[in-house]
């Protein structure tokens, strides 16, 4: 991994590599365990078991080694706790919705709109809201989703493609039930 | 040729189809409405996902990265450190740098032996400055086209005691900012251009003849039509802005570099929609297409809020600021009589009218000073309001630029969400680079012709950081007031205003 700032090429450098991959570790890391207290504890550990453990990256993807560390890690730190990770937001209120609030740049992150879609979202299964997680939020390959989580690059391509369409289907079925229909966008409102 | 199914639709919207084929599918699409219809709904999927997974995570603390850093010098020091990984408050806890002279070796030593296996190089505290990845040359003249955001970005923080140690030593000119290495070659336009297609319909699709259909984008009316018979709006060719203002919201290149617009869509017996559209003309594409649906309505119905990031019911605005707006969208076009029976309505449509008016031109006195408080002569300033330089000057043998110019236009969705009152045309950025130092930029800079600016800019020389040991030179340098942009809005401004990739 070349240090985006191009200035090295260095693994652990300050420059705005490190920052990217603090910022995907850190997503993969909260939407493993969902615990806002403990994400930048956890991510921090993770770092620093990726440099105790530079020794065994054998080349490849560089955020791909870290994102499997951090998934590793984020287990066993559940595993300790003896807890699941929460897979539901219940009954979250838009208010209560963690997103942005008071600035106009609100307008662009609808609260609303995103807590539905955050509720379709959590009835896909564990594994495939991590790929989606990998696969959107982080934008990785299917090649280093692949390396993530252990599978091979097409069969992550499919699961992919389900979970997708998945998505399409439930937003379409609860634009047509009670529920008021979901805007994804562009002002097209499905019905 | 084949319609698109789904999957074919996020190859194509991931840029993961053969190329060959795209072209077929850009073929095939500026005959498809269907098509059309679903890549937008994918394209609004994609984003509806991105962000619903990205507001749930807890804002970073802005000293993380620091922290960490700190975290990794203190295990690279002391092996053992790492045995209590999980201890309490190891986030928490404020790691000071001051290490002793044998902590020092210590470090230095453990760096060292990672950096010849070529695989750890962690940097040095650094000083509280936020950075921008730099490279300046050039000069501010005739940008027609800017340079595509890119470059290694980063925060920094360091104690005061390796500050404390700062020679005065002044930046030789030729020293270049390792930023120079990563410059961007793609060119990205000001404004993108292509057809836009429009079709309106009734919630049940039928089409609905003779409704308005009004292209706004930056404050301007850029095309306007009706609808005819099959609800289908002639193409309307546009030049659609970039918009630098929505940098600060988004965290990759590829979504900045956009057209946006806002459309406006109106017909007596139905309820105005107001559609705010991102992605216009993105990704080389020359086409945009929108299906827009009325509800019918009796009266003087309020306006529907629709578009990216708006939900079903436009909540976050005042109605009345939409309805505002959409008078005031009537009124550009057909000069038709506002509804005065609200004076409210009538007051609002007044100040969005005015918003859509940049201000000044305003007098900015912007102050340029190295890392030790002395002017720095020959800086350039750039003031840049919405998508163009509006002043421009080099600084005096005081450090002082007087620039006059004017500010950004005011974009009606940047009126304070809920409340009206906020609305100030603030969208100006300033930019100040020197060939030797790290450039700055600040946002949201007010601009006024009725009283002066001032902008104080601390420019770190690259030998001064380079002297004290910075391995991080590609970092911006201070600037007040102190609304900063997210580092790819930085990026993207300083490639802009200055020229060059970063």
């Amino acid at each position: 991994m070349r240090c985006t700032a191009g200035a090295c090429n260095e693994r652990f450098c300050e420059h705005g590599c490190l920052r990217e991959h603090e910022i995907a570790v850190r997503n993969l890391v909260y939407h493993i365990t969902h615990n806002p207290n403990d994400v930048d504890d956890i991510t921090q550990e993770v770092f620093i078991k990726a440099y105790q453990s530079l020794a065994s990256f054998r080349g490849g993807s560089f955020r791909a080694y870290l994102a499997r560390i951090a998934r590793n890690h984020c287990y066993d730190v559940l595993r300790r706790k003896r807890v699941r990770p929460e897979t539901t937001l219940g009954d979250l209120t838009v208010e209560q919705w963690p997103g942005t609030d008071g600035g106009p740049e609100d307008v662009f992150l609808d609260k609303e709109t995103a807590l539905e879609v955050r509720h379709l979202l959590d009835q896909l299964g564990e594994v495939d809201r991590e790929l989606m997680i990998l696969r959107h939020l982080n934008e990785f390959s299917y090649e280093e989703i692949a390396e993530v989580v252990g599978m091979r690059p097409g069969a992550v391509r499919t699961r992919i493609s389900r979970a997708r369409q998945k998505m399409q289907e439930l937003m379409e079925r609860r634009g047509q039930g009670e529920t008021p229909a979901i805007t994804t966008g562009m002002g097209i409102h499905r019905r | 040729m084949k319609h698109l199914q789904s999957q074919q639709a996020w190859a194509y919207i991931e840029d993961e189809m053969e190329w060959h084929q795209k072209l077929k599918y850009d073929r095939h699409l500026e005959e498809c409405m269907d098509c059309r219809r679903l890549l937008d709904d994918t394209r609004r999927l994609q984003q509806s996902m991105i962000h619903a997974m990205d507001a749930e995570v807890p804002a970073m603390p802005p000293d993380f990265h620091a922290q960490l850093l700190d975290a990794l010098h203190k295990d690279a020091e002391s092996p053992a450190a790492s045995r209590t990984l999980r201890s309490k408050h190891l986030f928490q806890r404020r790691i000071r740098y001051g290490v002793s002279s044998a902590a020092t070796v210590v470090l230095a030593l453990g760096i060292g032996w990672f950096t010849l296996h070529g695989k750890l190089s962690l940097p040095s505290p650094t000083p509280a400055h936020n950075s921008v990845a730099m490279g300046m040359t050039g000069d501010v003249t005739g940008h027609q086209t800017r340079k595509g955001p890119g470059g290694g970005v980063s925060h920094h923080r360091t104690n005061g005691v390796l500050e404390n140690l700062a020679s005065p030593a002044q930046a030789p000119a030729n020293i270049e900012s390792p930023g120079q290495a990563a410059l961007a070659t793609t060119t990205v336009p000001d404004r993108l251009n292509g057809l836009a297609l429009f079709q309106v319909k009734t919630p049940s699709g039928q089409p609905i003849a003779n409704a308005h259909v009004s292209v706004m984008a930056g404050g301007q009316l850029l095309a306007t039509g009706l609808t005819g018979e099959n609800g289908q709006v002639r193409p309307l060719q546009l030049s659609v802005p970039v918009d630098p203002v929505l940098y600060p919201l988004f965290s990759t290149a590829a979504i900045a570099e956009q057209g946006t617009m806002t459309v406006v869509v109106w017909k007596q017996g139905y309820r105005p929609v107001v559609s705010y559209d991102v992605r216009v003309f993105a990704g080389g594409s020359s086409q945009f297409s929108q299906s827009l649906t009325l509800q019918p309505a009796a009266g003087d119905p309020p306006p529907i809020l629709a578009g990216y990031g708006f939900s079903r019911n436009g909540q976050g605005y005042q109605t009345s600021t939409v309805a505002a707006f959409v008078n005031w969208v009537k009124q550009a076009v057909t000069v038709q009589s506002v509804d005065t029976a609200a004076g409210q309505v009538q007051k609002v449509t007044s100040m969005v009218g005015t918003s859509n008016t940049a201000q000044g031109p305003g007098h900015v006195a912007v102050t340029v000073l190295n890392q030790n408080g002395r002017p720095v002569e020959g800086a350039q300033v750039a003031v840049v309001a919405g998508s163009h330089i509006s002043g421009s000057g080099h600084t005096n043998a005081n450090g002082v630029a007087p620039v006059i110019a004017t500010s950004g236009i005011a974009d009606w969705r940047f009126i304070g969400p809920w409340n009206i009152s906020n609305l100030s045309p603030q969208i100006t950025a300033v930019v100040v680079w020197k060939q030797g130092y790290a450039p700055a930029v600040g946002m949201y800079v007010p601009i006024s012709s009725t009283s002066p600016t001032d902008v104080t800019v601390k420019l770190d020389s690259l030998s001064w950081r380079k002297s004290m040991g910075w391995n991080n030179l590609s970092a911006p340098s201070t600037i007040a007031p102190e609304r900063l942009p997210t580092t790819t809005n930085a990026m993207s401004y300083l490639a802009w205003a200055t020229g060059q990739g970063y």
